[in-house]
């Protein structure tokens, strides 16, 4: 019982869960949200055989 | 081939990653995960089946900045906690390994945030170990924190990709 109670408690946390980044992470998570790059041929090849299996 | 939500029909038992506590989490935990809307799961079946071949959760998730010069934080979308998509587990089933099922799931997982109508930033993934890192290194996904256990791929990106 304690330790259901215990992973209970952990999985409401997790349903919440904030990740906390250092300052050098939250900038560089910062810049890449700001200056998207463009997706490399292979996540393009990936994501075209994805519509082409499943539809959009 | 199908990627649906996990449901009381799924057949889970015999489900084996190779990896225990994900295949223990579709076996117990998935199905209440979701009824409790903590996480929402995801099984590939093959046409007509009920035996999940892999599976994904999706959950939402919070990422909180810290203290960064103006010039960079008045520009961001949100500042200090951006919304994010965490896809906290993905697994395939050993003996589909290698048919490229892992790509078909976070493509699938991509897609689902990407048309989700809870706007996010980012998808973010959990890498257990340097192997699951670098499958999604191939993806474009970077460091999301030092210790490399995170990744995450801005979904502007994930836009462009799938346009």
């Amino acid at each position: 019982m304690i330790a259901s109670a215990h992973e209970a408690a952990v999985r409401t946390i997790d349903a919440v869960e904030t990740i906390r980044l250092n300052e050098a992470e939250s900038r560089a998570f910062a810049e890449s949200i700001l200056a998207p790059r463009e997706p490399t041929d292979r996540l393009r090849a990936a994501a075209q055989r994805y519509v082409e299996t499943f539809g959009r | 081939m199908r990627i649906e939500p996990l449901s009381e029909h799924h057949a889970r038992g015999a489900f084996t990653s190779g990896v225990e506590p994900l295949d223990r989490y579709l076996r117990t935990q998935a199905g209440q995960d979701a009824r409790r809307r903590v996480a929402a799961c995801f099984v590939l079946v093959e046409d007509g089946g009920v035996e999940p071949l892999g599976f994904y959760t999706l959950a939402a998730t919070s990422i909180a900045l810290a203290e960064l010069p103006e010039a960079l934080t008045k520009r961001l979308p949100r500042y200090p906690a951006v919304p994010a998509t965490l896809m906290g587990r993905l697994a395939v089933d050993g003996r589909h390994r290698g048919e490229g099922l892992g790509e078909m799931l976070l493509m699938d997982a991509l897609a689902r945030a990407l048309r989700s109508e809870i706007a996010t930033f980012a998808v973010v993934v959990d890498a257990k170990d340097g192997r699951a890192a670098e499958f999604y290194a191939k993806y474009d996904f970077r460091a999301l924190t030092t210790d490399g256990r995170r990744l995450f791929l801005p979904m502007a990106e994930v836009a462009q990709s799938f346009a």
